[in-house]
């Protein structure tokens, strides 16, 4: 399942990051960084709105474009009912909602992508955000309860990340993408997300290399969504024993990427959620393409498709991944 | 892809949790959560001239306002993920797990919020608490009958 695309390319990015994100290596790339988790809201539901709304507003004011001319806004998020999408997206001709957890930001590219290269649109406004409280509330425990976290556990990332696709030619091109399966690898411990995830990663990385032919030496950065540090060692060990797949010091993962993990010891294993890896794509990788000190990347976004409900009744935890190619232009 | 396979692989590179440092901690912090307890009680005897039923009480409505508090000020989940288990298992947690529920449902409301989910942990606690309280008190009547 591998799409070449022709006439698609990544216009402009905006990001907007929490705390935790700001204190990471990666701010200064960030184009607007709260101080506070609340994001001067009352709850942790609006205030992963509010990341919405600045992303779709700055994204606005870099391109200088109307909020009317977006023919289609894809978006997606973590909440039920994808409630941080639906209540804070307020402009474009049309919206459609996807789901893919982690996942959903590459999802979005794709699912653009396609209708931008078969005319159908002209351009497409991908949304996606995450918030640690308003997710961690859902997922796990109340927000001030003080659970001790496992190492393999890893940090939803706060933030609101957009991209605006179109024909009109930028610095970055969407060359291919490849749709990942869901992968059921028997895993259960939702404390443990890279363990889960790996699987999907070495499942569609391994799809993507058959179907278009390529190499790893290919590509000049392969990045993974949110396996952080545990994961990621999974799946480069995996692959070396039984594919002929070599990872080498090309390979990075986003979870890891955003945060130091040296000083900032609460962030455990790495960071998670949708937002996490359209923060470190959408400002330090876009940036380093424009900028052509990376030509071509292949970015494989991962989702736990993970639910508490079917974990109680004793069931595992399905994972996906969905990979895209950039290539600077 | 083979689960095996797999499995092996992933226990190669599995996180290495602490659990014997964490043991220790939460014993000596659980302990001295326990001694701050009998020091309240002993002062509260000897002091005020409580009865020694009374002045648990009062410690463990203490201990109660003291877990709740903190929550409320946001710090109690810090000092967790410094003195671990050993503030969750005594009274301290049970009013940590209340009040936490309860403040991040109150934008809910009263009802649907507040009341439908302040429990949502301490529930459990209460539940078998009752469950296991009457199936001992039960064997305990059977074996030494009721003095």
């Amino acid at each position: 399942m591998t799409f070449h695309f022709q006439n698609v390319y990544i216009e402009e990015t905006s990001t907007v990051c929490g705390p935790y994100e700001k204190q990471g290596p990666l701010r200064r790339y960030f184009d607007q960084c709260y101080d506070d988790l609340s994001i001067g809201e009352d709850s942790w539901e609006k205030s992963e709105i509010r990341l919405v709304r600045d992303a779709i507003d700055i994204l606005f004011r870099k391109t200088e474009t109307s909020k009317e001319k977006v023919d289609v806004v894809v978006g997606g998020d973590l909440l039920n009912q994808i409630t941080a999408s639906t209540y804070g997206i307020d402009c474009g001709k049309s919206f459609v909602g996807v789901y893919g957890a982690c996942s959903t930001c590459v999802l979005e590219l794709i699912l653009s992508s396609c209708l931008i290269d078969s005319h159908h649109i002209n351009n497409a406004l991908c949304v996606v955000s995450s918030h640690n409280m308003s997710s961690e509330k859902q997922f796990r425990y109340p927000t001030e309860y003080g659970i001790p976290r496992k190492n393999s556990s890893t940090f939803t990332a706060t933030g609101g990340a957009c991209a605006l696709l179109s024909h009109s030619k930028s610095g970055v091109r969407i060359d291919c993408a490849t749709l990942g399966k869901m992968i059921d690898m028997g895993q259960n411990d939702p404390n443990d997300m890279g363990r889960v995830m790996a699987p999907s990663v070495i499942d569609t990385i391994t799809k993507h290399f058959k179907e278009t032919g390529r190499k790893v030496t290919d590509y000049d950065l392969i990045l993974t969504g949110d396996l952080g540090l545990y994961g990621q060692e999974i799946v480069k060990d995996y692959l070396r024993s039984y594919s002929d797949i070599y990872l080498d010091d090309s390979y990075q993962d986003c979870g890891v990427l955003l945060y130091d993990l040296k000083k900032q010891k609460n962030i455990k294993a790495g960071g998670s959620g949708p937002v996490c890896s359209a923060l470190v794509v959408y400002s330090y990788i876009y940036s380093l393409m424009k900028r052509k000190k990376l030509k071509r990347v292949l970015f494989l976004a991962t989702g736990a498709l993970f639910s508490p409900t079917m974990i109680h009744q004793g069931n595992n935890i399905k994972s996906i991944c969905h990979a895209i190619s950039l290539e600077a232009i | 892809m083979n689960k095996t396979q797999y499995e092996v692989i992933a226990n190669r590179h599995k996180a290495v949790e602490n659990k014997f440092s964490n043991s220790i901690i939460s014993f000596f912090s659980g302990g001295l959560v326990g001694l701050l307890g009998e020091g309240i009680i002993e002062i509260l005897c000897n002091y005020y001239s409580y009865a020694r039923d009374d002045a648990s009480t009062i410690m463990i409505v203490f201990f109660i306002f003291i877990g709740s508090f903190f929550t409320a000020l946001g710090f109690f989940d810090n000092l967790v993920s410094i003195f671990k288990c050993g503030l969750l298992i005594p009274i301290t947690g049970f009013a940590h797990s209340m009040t936490s529920s309860a403040m991040d449902y109150r934008k809910e409301g009263l009802i649907y919020g507040i009341g439908s989910n302040m429990f949502k942990l301490a529930g459990n606690v209460i539940l078998y608490g009752i469950i296991s309280a009457w199936f001992f008190g039960t064997i305990r009547y059977l074996i030494g009958g009721l003095t």
